[in-house]
């Protein structure tokens, strides 16, 4: 009983930790000129209902998803942001795995992804240019193969 | 040699420490038993009684088990009491903070967190299909690599 009592009262933490936005994103999101957008499991469970209204289902995809962070730093004033903002990237990504790093044109795109028990968890895309930073950060039982079939068609 | 010299005998070989266990009870019984000790072996006699009393084998009454398996019972009965009390408080605990948090996450909405669906969808789609391009770039990139490392291995096998 007392095992139990300890694996609910560990699994509701491990889902409400499940929950919270990326802290460091957050943190970020103060700077000025920084975009940074958090779409929660809810409402990705309700973006699959209109993709399918749409035409353009992608509910085998987000259904399985837990949060989709997007941040962008198009208009950052300085270079200090910027920097600050990589770097805070850089730290977020230590834990994950470099799947690749490809330079072209002038921008650099890394991506990392973190794995459990050989399914992807997390996915973490930067496009770093010299005057802006994009990432997405999908969390949850991510489907690489689907992701990529989204723009074969 | 009469029954008091006997005695004092025993006693002389008692205090000598080698006296035997046959005759340490002799004693004993005697002290235990006798009225009319002599004055000068009253303290022995004394002695002999305390000694008798703290040996004396303590018997359980007849009951004894009975009131034991009785308590042992009510000791189990009441510690299954305890257990199951204390798993009502670590249920209700649980949930409290549960509800707890629940409430607190709901009160405390990330600021950023789009609630819209069609503005999420609209954002869902346009980052998925980003993150598509990027890893279908990335296998592309891989493939030519790979292709050059190909080539690259022909060439020095060829040579």
């Amino acid at each position: 009983m007392k095992k139990h009592i300890l694996t609910l009262i560990f699994a509701a933490l491990f889902c409400v930790s499940n929950a919270y936005a990326t802290k460091e994103f957050e943190d970020l999101a103060e700077i000025e000129g920084v975009d940074y957008i958090y779409i929660s499991k809810a409402m990705l469970k309700n973006v699959s209902e209109v993709s399918i209204l749409d035409g353009f289902d992608l509910g085998h995809i987000t259904s399985s998803l837990s949060s989709l962070e997007i941040l962008e730093c198009d208009l950052c004033d300085t270079q200090k942001d910027l920097n600050k903002i990589r770097k805070t990237i850089t730290k977020f990504a230590s834990n994950m795995e470099l799947l690749t790093k490809a330079k072209e044109e002038g921008t650099t795109v890394y991506i990392y992804s973190r794995s459990d028990k050989g399914n992807m968890t997390d996915l973490l895309i930067v496009e770093d240019e010299e005057t802006e930073v994009y990432v997405i950060y999908i969390k949850g039982d991510i489907d690489e193969k689907a992701i990529k079939g989204l723009s074969i068609f | 040699m009469n029954d008091i010299q006997h005695i004092k005998h025993l006693l002389q070989r008692f205090y000598d420490g080698t006296s035997t266990v046959e005759e340490e009870q002799r004693l004993c019984d005697y002290f235990c038993n006798a009225d009319n000790v002599p004055e000068e072996l009253k303290t022995d006699q004394k002695m002999f009684r305390h000694l008798s009393e703290c040996n004396a084998k303590v018997m359980p009454s007849e009951d004894f088990k009975q009131r034991l398996l009785s308590a042992l019972d009510t000791h189990a009965k009441r510690s299954k009491i305890r257990w199951k009390r204390f798993t009502a408080v670590a249920a209700s605990v649980a949930i409290l903070v549960g509800i707890g948090i629940t409430f607190y996450i709901k009160s405390n909405r990330n600021p950023y967190e789009v609630t819209d669906p069609q503005l999420a969808y609209a954002i869902t789609q346009e980052a998925l299909l980003n993150a598509s391009e990027k890893l279908n770039k990335v296998d592309r990139q891989l493939e030519k690599v790979s292709l050059i490392l190909n080539k690259n291995n022909r060439k020095h096998n060829q040579q």
